[in-house]
């Protein structure tokens, strides 16, 4: 699964959600700062040094990037073929690869890495819960402006939560198919879909009745919206988020001093 | 059939940081056409070793043997053993899906490849082994009451007629009385039909009064295995598992105290208690 939640006590792990989810946001700009080799190098390093930090294991880290790997081959392979521009390095029949191509490649590759490492590096170190208080902080200013921040914030954390149970109730009720002979893998697509329809039905059901009890237990709680609701787990701010803002304006120093 | 299971490990998520080892090097033998019961405290387990045996998961290590058909930890696919194994899932009522009840139970028939005559056949006969009546068979199952969908479910598997039917707590969140009217049906039906059933089960009466055999689990090993009488005549190592002598057994333990000669301790049900006391009354009384 792409940027599962590991739970650690990383440098990482101990910083503040705000901090880390303003950081991916305004490092997400940052990576298109950059245009030359010395550029990507240094932002490859950071982020390098963002996995160690991190202490999760290479493997697991590769392992979770694997389907972001497909995605960059496939664009890679768009832009040697579609991209025009210097020298011709290579030409066969309708294919000729340019100078240019082969630089958009590697660079758009890069560019991919950088942003899913950045955005896998924050969900690997920061529960669900952690995350979805950190974006309703943060969007609290736009409260005024009829953000529902609390309303959305609910919601993701609610969808967080249940994905997985949902996941292991569609595992369950294959598997029950399975017992009964049902066949999920073979067969042409429209007879494949077809066969999922025992799975979807029950898992429909399921998440209704769920959805039901929720708001049920909810209220019985007296759960009525965010007004005037605080929190059991407050955010606080500590010393090493202030070491994240610092190394990051000297990444956007470092990056604006070394483009061309 | 007979299953026969050899040095059978399980490890959920394997090479992540949430692997877990759910079975470890367990070898255990069920001989054909018995009742056998498997007990463990919560973790133990249970779920994934019938999950094995049903063929819905492949093995870590070892081999699962059910009649002739073998599975390794290299095998392609479970589907040998899913032909000849039916697994009650915890909570079936859970995964009715059709229109109507008939249509349900008739959806493990038809994977089956049968004939239209004989899937309504054996839908009928289904029906009539859970005790649920003829009319029902047109009603949704969403319609039911909860015993009543349970033995759909049921009747779902057992219309597949597979020579080894496995129970998945088939009792939990059932009043004891329909709990034990559906255990009885199915120990009648296997006493008639002479299939292997493996139940699972946190019950200990349940497991006392049908079992022909018991597998005790305990951390993803087969701790403990044999007949009931014998399984049940070492408390002390019951309590090392975390399970707890049947309440019937704790019954004539109590009697015994005050009883000389003492009564078998190989009595575990209520009848054959009541016959033993009331012959015993005729000697004494
Ligand atoms: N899908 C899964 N993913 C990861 N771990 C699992 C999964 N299913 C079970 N486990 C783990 O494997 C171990 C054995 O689980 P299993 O469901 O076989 O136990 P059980 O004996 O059936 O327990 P219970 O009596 O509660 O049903 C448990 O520690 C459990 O946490
Ligand atoms: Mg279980």
């Amino acid at each position: 699964m792409i940027g599962q939640y590991i739970p650690g006590h990383s440098p990482l792990h101990q910083m503040d959600p705000r901090a880390k989810l303003l950081f991916v946001f305004a490092y997400m700009f940052a990576v298109f700062l950059a245009n030359n080799p010395a550029t990507y190098g240094l932002l490859v390093l950071f982020t390098g040094i963002g996995i160690y930090f991190s202490r999760i294991s290479l493997s697991v880290f590769y392992r979770s990037m694997k389907p972001v790997f497909i995605l960059i081959l496939l664009t890679s392979l768009l832009h040697l073929w579609m991209t025009r521009g210097g020298e011709a390095l290579f030409s066969f029949s309708f294919l000729t690869i340019y100078e240019e191509g082969v630089r958009q490649a590697i660079y758009i590759s890069i560019r991919f890495f950088l942003l899913m490492a950045a955005a896998s590096l924050l969900t690997f170190t920061t529960s669900p819960i952690d995350l979805t208080d950190g974006m309703e902080s943060l969007l609290k200013p736009f409260e005024r402006l009829g953000v529902p921040a609390h309303e959305l914030a609910l919601m993701m954390s609610i969808a967080l939560r249940f994905i997985p149970t949902l996941w292991e109730e569609t595992e369950k009720i294959k598997k029950a198919q399975m017992a009964r002979g049902a066949d999920f893998e073979s067969g042409h697509v429209f007879k494949r879909v077809k066969s999922y329809i025992p799975v979807l039905i029950p898992l429909f059901i399921s998440a209704f009745r769920r959805a039901e009890d929720l708001a049920l237990a909810m209220e019985s709680r007296c759960y009525r919206g965010g007004k005037g609701r605080t929190k059991w787990r407050e955010l606080h701010y500590s010393h090493l988020d202030v070491v994240l803002l610092l190394l990051f304006v000297i990444l956007l120093t470092a990056l604006w001093l070394l483009r061309k | 059939m007979e299953i026969l299971i050899e040095g059978l490990s399980y490890v959920y998520m394997p090479d992540t940081p949430f692997s877990r080892q759910a079975l470890n090097d367990v070898s255990l033998r069920i001989p054909s056409g018995t009742f056998a019961a498997i007990l463990g405290p919560t973790g133990s387990g249970k779920s994934t070793l019938i999950q094995l045996i049903g063929g819905l998961i492949r093995p870590t290590a070892g081999k699962i043997q059910v009649g002739p058909h073998a599975v390794h930890h290299n095998s392609k696919s479970g589907s040998s053993l899913r032909k000849h194994v039916g697994v009650v899932f915890q909570y079936p009522e859970h995964q009715l899906f059709a229109e109507t009840v008939g249509r349900d139970i008739a959806f493990g028939p038809k994977n089956q490849g049968l004939t239209q005559g004989e899937i309504d056949e054996r839908v009928r006969l289904a029906m009539q082994w859970v005790g649920l009546s003829p009319e029902l068979a047109e009603r949704s199952p969403f319609q039911l009451s909860g015993g009543q969908m349970r033995r759909v479910a049921i009747a779902g598997v057992l219309a597949m007629q597979p020579d080894v039917l496995v129970l998945d707590e088939p009792t939990a969140g059932l009043d004891s009385r329909s709990g034990r009217e559906l255990l009885e049906t199915i120990y009648q039906l296997q006493r008639e039909r002479r299939f292997t059933v493996i139940l699972v089960t946190h019950d200990m009466d349940e497991a006392a009064r049908y079992a022909d055999f018991l597998y005790i689990l305990s951390d993803g090993r087969c701790a403990e295995s044999g007949p009931p009488a014998q399984v049940f005549s070492q408390p002390e190592k019951l309590r090392e598992y975390k399970l707890d002598l049947p309440e019937i057994s704790k019954l004539v333990l109590r009697l015994n105290e005050r009883l000389n000669p003492p009564l078998p301790l190989t009595i575990f049900r209520l009848e054959e208690l009541e016959r033993e006391l009331l012959t015993r009354k005729g000697e004494f009384g």
